[in-house]
């Protein structure tokens, strides 16, 4: 293990003593009672994008518009020797050509992608356009900027590039391998107990190796800038998930006061990760709007999305288990492999075999290579995700050989802590979920053995999976307003992303503040509201409610100060003797008044007040996780090999569900992906150029319609005591342990185990060296 | 080279004059030139549907058709379903059964419901329909697979196939 | 894309004039207007042919159909004639691209679609069929999805088309206008293997205009048109399948077998038809048709299992279709 490696695990050890004695989460009043939370509502946005009104990033036409495109390396790994851009500053319509010769200096920042401190948005450290250095195939070596589209789209290609060309890595190996500092925010590696003397000592051993492919995002928007320089305001509509931090790496990059550069992301068209960094294009185009005197669009076509901006990191696991004959675990062994560049981030698989299975013994070890690709992403669910293939598969096979229905394998090895930590959990209702699928699913009818069930040429399995994320509050505030008329604006520098956010604060600020829902207006994703760290992670909804908890307390406070000595039956009241309802303040006992008439008798035209997230003590202290179990029936066509995903039923634990409408959309979304992470993602790099040869959408499958049955999807929908709303963040659980739900499914239907992904025909035809699923 | 061609474009009813570079597909014409940005770029290579519009009645790809070749034609885009009453009750359904997340996808998977209910009017076949010598009745599958041109990551596919069932319904 | 002249014709006659030898004939746009985007396509003449009167399906006299060379892919697949007379091209149309597409794309413009390999698509890549001589990057990289049948060292990618694999077995005829006047060419014979040039693929000479697809008369055929794609729709072909069978008391009287996504053209499997016809319409026939179909298969790194794939799926639909007869 390298020094960073140990010194994370150091510090992280030294945290989980110290945590011990930290408070709790504060327990929210709001967390159990009935009201807006808990509503089946329809999205608050949603009339507006069902009439094609929102405007997204790319819909901005400013005037004296110009548009811009890249142009991409054509060598992985080297110098640039030369640029000619003659040809290209000859065409029609080109305003410029800027390249690395004639950019301005940008300042290198740090690299969110590492999740280290400071944390800009920043995708990576490199100086792209400040060097003659190329890092990666598709790196952009030019933009062009011109009078419109279609004569910057052909000027980009006429720039001609010379290389001096160097070896280069693109794929992953042992022999360059090292332990990275750290595995998504825990430690690399971990031994607990003796794990190869219990393998040694098993009744039951399997061992298997599971590997995952690069997967891009893919999400629908193009990512797109359009940057506007005013004097040394800088003005900014960027497809990022994280407008603040995009607004502090442009601040640094180009030495402005972070004041006067505005990066406004209200809607963003889905993201899953790929737009929590800002890839090399958005500091470009800022470069560009300033080279040319006026304001730049770009938007990246498909090709250059899988070009330039990262995707999630290929995986090789190696799982070995140990069960005693009763199928309770005495061993879960998880060795990892992926990649990284030089701003190392770990797409870590063994995260889930840490926290999801009671076992006296375990090891888990990732490892990195340094590869020349473009930087690794982060991407729904980042390390679980593939890792919970590798581990939910070998539970599976290790079902198989115990001749143990690998649900009640499961239901035998759940812990009653955190089994390498040592740490209760806030709350875990995974038994739950199991239950709830199992009999939304009749999982009880399924027959044990594999390859028993046909119709016509249809092969039919069942197979199921246990789904384990993370949940974390992060850093939110939020100016929250109340008005004269007693309506209220809240003001967030997030963003909606589709997940529902939006719609899930109003109705939560709604109860919070006694307030009805259409009195409330819920305005994001402008950088300049507050510092604002909510690129991903699923934190949204418990973060940004942290925040206007606070701002409802010192609303509280402000409104009960106005009342001071004034005939309000308010006046001389203390924040803890009142309550918030029925649009006013208070007390238990019934005396109170409404927000309009408090600031009617003050003057006042408005209050406002600044909330800030809590600090996330609960989430340090004990494990905060969310929890689901996928149940799924798959049909293989035994001649051909095709898969049909044909019935779905996942059962989550995600703590009380705000808004469950959007929750349940947001669950299936996950788990379609998954189906497309099964069966059909890949993305797929030319071993000898370093290039992605799949750069599109027609290559590139994600699901259509008809790849998708319905989906059932039920919630346990219990509090957990210790976070804001009793809520935990699920945008990510939803496609955590999907592929393996659906590769012990084909097993299950059969008889052949795929540990590759994606499923695809020929892997079934093809498997173990013999054709044939038959 | 030629240079710009005059173009006559009726865009939800409403007729424009235009003179455009041949290179301009009837997409970016909508957005860049005549502001209708309801109408989205997903992939510019007719691999996701999120452009879908309905030129004459038919639902195509705007990114794969060159602006200059709808000289004449009748366009509709997802700003006039508001005053369509086909098109108002596709709207409403995705509202009541959460067919859509990010919304990026909508507008086309909304032109493309009204558009393949008109086709399956019609007597149209699909690639599911079992029997080809008559009407096939728009079963979940039907649905399914004659809105497969519209691809949506955020996964609001059981939503968007609860709205047309109803839409159907009433 | 480079700029180009945008060209609009009154008549055949003046498309072929205004075109020129260099000319590109602009139909759906589907495929051509996507390849000028990449500029792997580089016209700088597009004569728009949209408008000129093609797109008609009439009757021919004799019992055939004739589908205009401008019907598009989703009027012809919901003809009335087609549904009834030729069901394997309606359902191979349907199980093409998107319905979005199909109401674009073109009787005529499908027939000259042009490769989905990755590497003609990449300009930074070598490709002889874009350049040639410049070599085939899809011979040592991802040739998953390419030719297991008739390629050469040159080329070996495959025909996208699902309709053109219909036609094959429908044996179908495509007329042609052009500067040497009017010619008709058998479907079969109208696309070519890559040998030495892979980008002459077609027989066409500069100028050819398509204009109109003859279907002849049915008989009483089985039909199927069956494909294997990644995903359950909007795919392009692993491997697809027509196949029309005439079966009378038990013996197979008439056979056709095309393969999709195999080879540089659609593939008909004449030798595994031969071993159809005059033979009992059994198991032990299918089996030996389906072995022969793919017999000569030489498959690259990725694509073993296409030829696999090929064998069972022209087994499984003859027994299909005999079941029927």
């Amino acid at each position: 293990m390298n020094v960073a490696a140990r010194g994370f695990s150091l510090a992280m050890r030294a945290v989980g003593r110290v945590s011990a004695l930290l408070p709790d989460g504060r327990h929210d009043p709001l967390s159990g009672r009935p009201g807006e939370i808990g509503r089946d509502i329809a999205r608050l946005d949603g009339p507006a994008k069902v009439s094609g009104g929102i405007r997204y990033t790319a819909d901005r036409v400013p005037a004296r518009l110009a548009y811009a495109v890249t142009v991409p390396s054509s060598i992985a790994k080297g110098r640039i020797t030369a640029v000619d851009s003659s040809r290209a500053l000859a065409a029609p319509g080109v305003v410029l050509v800027m390249t690395h010769e004639n950019a301005p200096p940008m300042k290198p920042t740090g690299a969110y992608s590492t999740l280290r401190s400071p944390v800009a948005a920043a995708a990576m450290t490199l100086p792209i356009m400040n060097t003659d250095r190329v890092f990666w195939h598709g790196q952009p070596v030019a933009v062009v900027v011109a009078e419109t589209q279609e004569q910057a789209e052909h000027a980009a290609r006429l720039v001609e590039v010379s290389y001096a060309a160097e070896p280069a890595v693109v794929t992953m190996s042992d022999e360059a391998a090292h332990t990275p500092a750290h595995s998504v925010l825990e430690e690399s590696k971990t031994v607990v107990g003796a794990p190869h003397a219990a393998l040694a000592d098993a009744a039951v051993v399997v061992r298997g190796v599971y590997t995952t492919p690069p997967e891009h995002h893919n999400a629908l928007e193009l990512h797109a800038t359009v940057a506007a320089w005013d004097g040394d305001d800088l003005t900014v509509h960027d497809t990022s998930q994280y407008p603040y931090g995009v607004k502090e790496m442009l601040a640094k990059k180009f030495g402005l006061p972070p004041e006067r550069v505005h990066v406004l992301a209200p809607y963003i068209g889905g993201g899953f990760g790929g737009k929590t960094t800002a890839w090399p294009h958005v500091a470009l185009t800022v470069a560009a709007a300033g080279l040319a005197g006026r304001p730049v669009k770009l938007v990246l076509s498909r090709a250059h999305t899988f070009h330039m901006t990262g995707g999630r990191a290929p995986t090789r696991s190696r799982v070995t288990l140990a069960a005693d004959t009763g199928g309770r675990l005495t061993a879960i062994v998880h060795d990892a492999l992926s990649t990284c560049t030089t701003d190392e981030f770990a797409e870590a698989a063994i995260v889930p075999s840490r926290h999801l299975y009671a076992t006296p013994n375990l090891a888990v070890h990732q490892r990195v290579a340094r590869v020349d690709r473009i930087q690794n992403a982060f991407f729904r669910g980042p390390g679980v995700t593939p890792g919970s293939f590798a581990l939910e598969s070998a539970m599976d096979e290790l079902a198989c050989r115990l001749g143990l229905d690998p649900l009640e394998l499961r239901l035998r090895n759940e812990p009653a802590r955190d089994p390498v930590s040592g740490r209760r959990f806030t709350s875990r209702h995974l038994r739950e979920a199991y239950r709830l699928g199992a009999e939304a699913f009749r999982w009880d009818e399924r027959s044990p053995a594999p390859r028993a069930t046909r119709d016509g040429h249809w092969l039919v399995g069942q197979g199921m999976a246990a789904a384990i994320n993370p949940d974390a509050v992060l850093v939110a505030a939020v100016r929250l307003r109340l008005h004269a008329d007693g309506t209220v604006t809240i003001h967030s520098s997030t963003n909606e992303l589709g997940a529902g956010t939006s719609t899930a604060q109003t109705q939560a600020a709604a109860q919070r503040l006694g307030v009805p829902m259409d009195r409330i207006r819920f305005l994001q994703g402008d950088s300049d509201v507050a510092r604002t760290r909510i690129p991903g992670a699923s934190a949204a909804t418990t973060t940004l409610a942290s925040a206007i908890w606070n701002a409802r307390d010192r609303l509280v406070r402000e409104l009960l100060t106005l009342a001071k000595g004034t005939d309000s039956p308010l006046a001389g009241r203390r924040p803890d003797e009142v309550e918030t309802r029925d649009e006013g303040i208070f007390t238990t006992g019934g005396r109170g008044e409404t927000y309009w008439r408090i600031l009617e008798r003050a003057g006042r035209e408005h209050v406002e007040v600044t909330g800030r997230s809590a600090v996330p003590y609960q989430t340090v202290k004990r494990g905060t996780s969310t929890y689901g179990a996928h149940f799924a029936e798959v049909r293989v066509d035994e001649d051909t090999g095709e898969v049909r995903v044909s019935r779905w039923v996942g059962a989550f634990d995600g703590g009380r569900i705000v808004s469950p409408r959007q929750a349940a959309s947001q669950m299936r979304g996950g788990i379609i992906q998954g189906i497309g992470m099964a069966l059909m993602e890949e993305t797929l790099l030319d071993e000898r150029s370093g290039r992605i040869v799949n750069a599109g959408l027609a290559d590139y499958h994600i699901p259509t319609h008809a790849d998708v049955p319905d989906i059932e999807v039920r919630f346990v929908d219990v509090p957990d005591p210790q976070t804001p709303l009793g809520a935990k963040g699920i945008g990510e659980l939803g496609i955590v342990g999907v592929a393996a739900a659906i590769a012990n499914a084909i097993h299950h239907a059969t008889g052949t185990r795929v540990r590759d992904l994606p499923i695809t025909a020929d892997k079934l035809l093809q498997h173990d060296g013999r054709l044939g699923v038959r | 080279m030629s240079g710009h061609i005059p173009v006559r474009l009726h865009v939800n009813g409403q007729a424009h004059d235009l003179s455009l570079d041949p290179r301009v597909t009837l997409l970016d014409c909508l957005r860049e030139h005549l502001g209708l940005t309801g109408t989205k770029k997903g992939c510019d290579q007719g691999a996701c549907g999120a452009c879908t519009v309905l030129a004459d009645g038919e639902r195509i790809n705007s990114c794969l058709t060159p602006a200059v070749q709808c000289d004449g034609m009748e366009i509709v885009t997802i700003e006039a379903m508001a005053n369509d009453e086909l098109g108002t009750r596709v709207q409403d359904a995705f509202l009541a059964h959460d067919g859509l997340q990010c919304g990026y996808c909508t507008s086309g998977q909304i032109c493309s419901v009204v558009a393949m209910l008109a086709e399956h009017r019609a007597g149209r076949p699909s690639a599911v329909t079992e029997d080809l010598t008559g009407p096939a009745p728009l079963t979940d599958v039907e649905i399914r697979e004659r809105m497969a041109g519209n691809l949506c990551r955020c996964g609001a596919y059981n939503g968007i196939v609860a709205a047309i069932r109803e839409v159907t319904r009433t | 894309m480079r700029e180009f002249a945008y060209l609009r014709a009154a008549d055949v006659a003046e498309a072929v004039e205004l075109a020129g030898p260099q000319g590109k004939y602009l139909a759906g746009g589907t495929n051509l207007f996507d390849l000028m985007r990449e500029e792997v396509e580089r016209p700088e003449r597009v004569v728009d042919i949209s408008r000129l009167p093609l797109s008609a399906i009439e009757p021919l006299p004799g019992g055939g159909l004739r589908l205009g060379a401008l019907a598009r892919n989703a009027h012809v697949a919901a003809d009335d004639r087609v549904r009834r007379r030729y069901p394997v091209l309606a359902r191979a149309l349907l199980k093409g691209a998107s319905p979005q597409l199909r109401n674009r794309a073109t009787v005529g413009g499908n027939l000259v679609q042009r490769t989905r390999c990755r590497y003609f698509y990449d300009l930074t890549a070598a490709c002889n069929k874009r350049e040639p001589g410049a070599g085939c990057d899809a011979l040592g990289g991802f040739n998953r999805t390419h030719a297991i049948l008739g390629a050469s060292p040159n080329c070996v990618a495959v025909h996208p088309s699902d309709m053109c694999v219909a036609l094959a077995a429908l044996d179908a005829t495509v007329n042609l206008t052009g500067p040497d006047g009017e010619r008709s060419v058998p479907v079969t014979g109208f696309h070519l293997l890559p040998g030495g040039t892979p980008h002459v693929e077609t027989v066409l000479r500069n100028g050819d205009l398509i204009t109109s697809v003859d279907l002849p008369p049915e008989r009483p055929w089985h039909g199927d048109y069956v494909k294997v794609r990644d995903r359950a729709s909007y795919a392009f072909a692993l491997v697809s399948l027509a196949v029309l069978l005439d079966v009378r008391h038990g013996r197979t009287v008439a056979a056709r077998i095309a393969l999709g996504g195999v080879a540089h053209k659609p593939w008909r499997a004449y030798s595994a038809e031969e071993q159809l016809v005059g033979a009992a319409a059994d198991e032990a026939a299918f089996d030996r048709a389906a072995a022969a179909a793919v017999a000569e298969a030489r498959p690259l790194d990725h694509n073993a299992f296409k030829a696999e794939l090929a064998r069972r799926l022209v087994r499984r639909t003859l027994v299909e279709l005999a079941g029927q007869s």
